[in-house]
Order: structure tokens, then sequence, then C-alpha cells
């Protein structure tokens, strides 16, 4: 597939994430990369001081407080090179983590699932590890003393979401929207 | 790059994405406060959501309007935005111009057809980007016309609003003013036509109404005036109240008396104070020198202030609480057709002694007189006025008999055709029939006793009169 048709799918999944996510009322997805290219705040970088950008940022609001998060998002059709990818990512996820030192989230969203036979693991602190040995060279160093503690507590902030187009229409309409950002409004402005 | 792209390109650059957010709503409501210094802007809680607004506007006069910030990033997001959010009519401003991906993504995604598409699903929304912003400027206007456009840009516009269309509404409108007090019709139609495909109907018919009245005032003939529609031929009390709210706001400094002249002849009282509170105006002050020697009211009333008020320390006309109004360093009169808004008035002022009474009024011939002789604390009233000759007789004629020490509660002039009665007791002058507002100030200000320290030249030359007035036919010896 070409790079640009590439590029228009991928977009369309991270708008379609995003429009998604905030339909929950429970996340504010203020920037994508698509949006802002790469913004300082989406970008992390590896141990050879590449880049490494995530697809989107903003915040959750959970029951417990407002927690800032990271996705990245996946608009495949099939199961594709996802596995590898998570992995990847898992490393990512743990190198930003220690860069800035703050307690992300982090949410994988998909339209295909992967790795069936390891599914209930794939958020686990002992995944997290693996993950991180595999790409220590670029993104831990290849002496890293991996931070157990950390890995648990980041495998309890991962999100793994599977959306299906069916599932996008099964939420509320832009009309019964309409109504609940006219009450914002009023709220407000008065 | 506009400035506010510029900060928010820089603001981006910071690794908190929660302070970026927040610096980037600031510059943004910073913005729109210049756009639109008249609007009220709430920040809501939340930062390029799909589904809430970042900020809300408000007038005291309309309904608020939601500004969604956002990156674009394709032409398909504008569909989207339509479909989710357009119903409402908000404001999409697009930032991605600060974006460090491409600046020019923004230009193409709102000149793309999709945007035109998104425009035909969502009337009533706005796109529009911190490039263009730039240009809508309110307070940089040149003149009352593109005051008008640019002011209602964020309230009223719909559609796309890139930068040449920014820098079009500008250049157009200001170029109207000229055109239209010279009747020029290219000037005026253009602007029509951005009026029409920017602004809604009611903002848009209000420009038209702006034109054709400055078309007239201007001297041009009103047959020629290139109305847009057929049933646009009338202008009424509303598109003239509309017309002058600027106009006293003094927005643009209309020096040519010959304006004037043609306003003064056209406008009524109620026209007048429909405009609501004016308090100071150049503007006001130059229609009335035309408008007081003709508009004809009823009653006035006089009051002094104890304190000078600072922002009224020269004479000025001023528009409150539906009176037409004249206020001197310490005093102010009140001018209205209707004499009820006066009932409940109590004595505020005191008789004046006959004899200053018949000094004031020593260049009039009297219809009648209430008098208080000290000794009998009776009020006595004299009638003067022989119907047939409709003369009068001066003051001291009229108070043969009584003591010098009489005192005058009220005192009624014949002045033209008009009777005009000073009460010193309510510091009230009423006229019946009618008489010019110039006329009852001058009474005003010379025969009740408690402007005494007013200096009569400067209200005269105020008023536009060499004299206090003394219409032929009246004068004491009757010739």
């Amino acid at each position: 597939m070409a790079g640009e048709t590439l590029h228009a799918i991928g977009q369309d999944g991270v708008e379609r994430a995003k429009a998604w996510l905030e339909k929950t009322g429970r996340v504010e997805v203020n920037y994508t990369v698509y949006e802002v290219g790469a913004a300082p705040f989406l970008t992390f970088s590896g141990m050879d001081g590449a880049e490494y950008t995530f697809d989107m940022c903003g915040l959750l609001n959970l029951d417990a407080g407002k927690a800032s998060f990271y996705g990245e998002v996946k608009k495949y059709t099939g199961v594709g090179a996802q596995a590898a990818e998570y992995s990847e990512y898992l490393a990512k996820c743990y190198r930003a983590t220690c860069l800035h030192k703050r307690p992300y989230h982090f949410m994988w969203i998909t339209w295909h699932p992967f790795s069936q036979g390891k599914w209930g693991q794939l958020c686990t602190a002992a995944e997290v590890r693996e993950a991180v040995l595999t790409h220590k060279s670029a993104y831990c160093g290849d002496d890293i003393d991996i931070d157990a503690d950390l890995c648990e507590a980041l495998a309890d902030r991962l999100w793994l979401i599977v959306l299906s187009d069916r599932q996008e229409g099964l939420s509320m309409s832009n009309e019964m929207l309409g109504e609940l950002r006219a009450a914002v409004v009023r709220g407000v402005a008065p | 790059m506009s400035e506010v792209t510029d900060a928010v390109r820089h603001a981006l650059s910071d690794k908190d994405m929660t302070t970026a957010s927040s610096a980037v709503k600031q510059l943004l409501c910073e913005e729109l406060a210049r756009a639109d210094p008249a609007a009220q802007i709430h920040k809501t809680d939340y930062f390029n959501h799909t589904y809430v607004p970042d900020v809300v506007l408000g007038w005291p006069d309309r309904e608020p309007r939601e500004v969604f910030l956002r990156f674009v990033s394709s032409s398909q997001m504008l569909l989207d935005d339509a479909a989710r959010i357009g119903t409402s009519g908000p404001v999409i401003i697009d930032l991605s111009p600060a974006a460090p991906s491409d600046r020019r993504l923004s230009e193409r995604a709102l000149a793309s057809p999709a945007a035109q598409q998104a425009s035909e699903q969502a009337p009533r929304l706005l796109f529009t980007d911190s490039e263009a912003t730039q240009h809508v400027r309110p307070r940089d206007a040149h003149n009352l016309v593109e005051r008008l456009v640019v002011s209602n840009l964020m309230r009223s516009a719909r559609g796309r609003l890139d930068e040449p269309a920014a820098e079009e509404t500008v250049t157009v409108s200001r170029a109207a003013y000229e055109g239209a007090m010279s009747a020029s019709r290219d000037d005026v139609r253009s602007a029509v036509a951005v009026a029409q495909r920017m602004l809604d109907s009611d903002t848009e018919r209000r420009v038209e109404r702006t034109l054709q009245m400055l078309w007239w005032a201007g001297g041009g003939a009103p047959e020629e005036f290139p109305y847009s529609l057929p049933d646009d031929m009338e202008l009424n009390p509303t598109d003239t109240r509309d017309f002058l709210q600027p106009v006293f706001g003094d927005e643009q400094d209309i020096e040519d008396d010959a304006v004037w002249s043609r306003l003064a002849h056209r406008l009524s009282f109620d026209m007048l104070v429909d405009v609501g509170e004016v308090h100071r105006s150049e503007n006001l002050n130059r229609l009335m020198r035309h408008l007081s020697g003709h508009l004809e009211l009823s009653h006035t009333t006089l009051d002094r202030h104890e304190r000078p008020m600072p922002p009224f320390d020269q004479l000025a006309w001023a528009i409150e609480d539906k009176f037409l109004c004249l206020r001197g360093p310490d005093w102010a009169c009140r001018f209205t057709p209707h004499g009820n808004r006066f009932s409940q008035r109590r004595s505020v002022g005191k008789p004046v002694r006959l004899t200053e009474a018949d000094r004031r009024s020593a260049a009039y011939r009297v219809a009648e007189a209430d008098i208080d002789e000290a000794a009998r604390q009776v009020a006595l009233s004299r009638r003067a006025v022989e119907p047939s000759l409709q003369q009068g007789r001066t003051l001291r004629d009229l108070a043969e008999g009584f003591a010098d020490d009489a005192s005058v509660r009220t005192i009624t002039l014949l002045l033209g055709r008009s009777h005009i009665k000073a009460d010193y007791d309510r510091m009230m002058v009423s006229a019946e029939p009618d008489a010019s507002v110039r006329t009852m100030a001058l009474v005003a200000a010379r025969l009740l006793a408690a402007v005494e320290g007013t200096d009569l030249s400067e209200l005269t030359e105020f008023l536009d009169i060499e004299s206090f007035p003394e219409p032929a036919g009246n004068s004491p010896s009757g010739d």
C-alpha cells in the first residue's frame, strides 16, 4: 500500500479514536500527531537520540482524578505486525515514564486484536519487563537495571482497547451530545 | 506569520502538555478580545475537544457563541466538525498555521471543496484561522462601516474567513463609508456583497441600512441607492437607531455640517432617545446644533448638582433614561414631550421676588402669572391675554398693585405661537403648543433662579444662536 494511503488510514484512525474516546466524556485528546506534527509533548528520545512520537496525548478524567495519557492507534484490518509493535511500544512507555518521572497512562487502540494466545498477559508487569529487555538497546541502555516496581505501576496504567467500525456507532448521537454541550455552555456563560 | 500564530507556535514548544494547552488557550482568548472587544469571553475546562468548546463568547443582546480551537490537518476534519458540532453555529479557529508540520495545511483545507461542502452542511458555522483573525480589529477601524462589519465577524460571520477573505472584508467595508457618502454605487455594492456573503441576515441588513443612511446623509438621491432587495426601500426607526448608536458612540467624527442638517430634518424625539444612553458625544452635539432649532417638545426641567460632574464639565447634550438632556457644569435640563413623566416631581425650587422676575422677563409679554403677596400668603393668578389679539403685557404691568416684596411662582410667556410657562417651584418649563428645544433651554436657563451663575453667552454660543429669541410681534411695546 502506498505511503500516502497508509498515512491517510493512520490519520483516519487517530481522528476516529479521538472522537470515540471523547464521546465517553472521560477523555480529552488535546493533541494528535497529525494535528501538530512533532510537538515536544508527543515526542520522546531513545538512547541513541532518535526521536519517537505517540499518536495522541491528553487527559483522562478518572474517578480517582485527572491523569495524563499517551495513545497509539492502529487502524488495521488484520493482525499485521502488532505483536512486535506492541512490544516496542511497551519499551517506549517505560522510557517515557523514566524520562518524565510522571505516572502517565498509555493506551493501545486497535481495530484488530493480536497475540490472542497471550491476550490476558499483554498488560502485565512481566510483559513490560520482557519488552524492555527486548528493546533495551534502543530505549533503556544495555546495562539497564529494570525497575520492577515501575513495571508493576506501568502495567496498572496500560489500556488495551479494541474498536470496531460498528462499535463507533453505538454511542451517543451528535444531537444528544449537542444537548450536553449546551449544558456546558450554560454553565460557563449563563 | 501573525503575532498570535507565532505566539501559539512558541507556546507549543513547551514540553509540558498542560502548560502548552493553557498558554495556547489564553493567547486565543486575548486574540478574541482584540477581535471583539465587546464580547465576554468564558473559558471552559476543555482544550481541543471534539464536542465541547474551548471558549464561549457572550454578548448582552445575543445568544452566546461557541469557539472550538482546532489544528486542522485534513479537509475531512472540517466535514466531521460540520456534522458533529455545526448545528449550533460555532466559530472554529484553526491553529495549524502554528503547527511545525505544515503551515500551509490550513490554507489548503479552508480553500478545499470539502470546506465549501462543510459550509453548506452547517450554514451558520464560521471557519477561520489564526492568520485571518489578525485582521479582525474593530478598534483599528477607520470608519463606522468598517467597525460595524468587523466588530460583527465573531458574532455573526459564517462560512470561510481565511486571511484573504478577512483582508477583503476590511478593505471593502473601509471603502464603503466614503463610497456611500459620495454616492458611489460600486463601493456600496461591494460592501453589501461582502456582508451578504459573510454575515447573518440581520447584521447584513444593518450594514445595508447604515450605508443607505450614509448615502442619504451624504446627499445622494435615495432612489439611486443600489438596493439589494426590492423591498429594501423603507428605513424604519429601528434602522435609524441602529445607525445612530455607533454615530453617537463617536466611532466616526462627522464634521460635515450638511450631513447633520439632513439628519436633523429626519429625526423625531422618539428616534433620538431610542438610541439608548449617550453620555458624551461630539456627534450628538453636532446634530443638536441643527436639531435643537426645530425639534419641538412640551416639557423641560432643570436641576442643579451639588458638585460639578467631572465628565460633564462643559456644555454637552446627552440622552439619559429616554430624556434628551442638556448638561452644564453643575446643572442639567431634561427634555421630553411627555409631561406626565414629571407628574411626581416635587418642589425643588422656590418662588422668585417679583422685582427679579420682572427683570428677567422684561423683554417678553406675559400671558399669566401666579403671584404670592408676602403679607397674605395667597397665590393670586392674573391673566393678561386678550383672546382675540393673543397679546399680553409685561409682568410689571400685570402685577400692578402687588407689593414689591411679592413673589412669583409661575409665569407664562408668549413666545411665537407658544405659551411657555416657567414654574419656579418645580423648576420646570412647559410649552403649549410645543416649542423648540432651543427656546425651552434658553427660557429655563434665563428665567429659573436656580441657574444663577450660568454663563448665558456660553449657552447661546453652544446653542448656535446669537441671542435670546425675541419672536417678531411679541415685543413688550406691542408694536
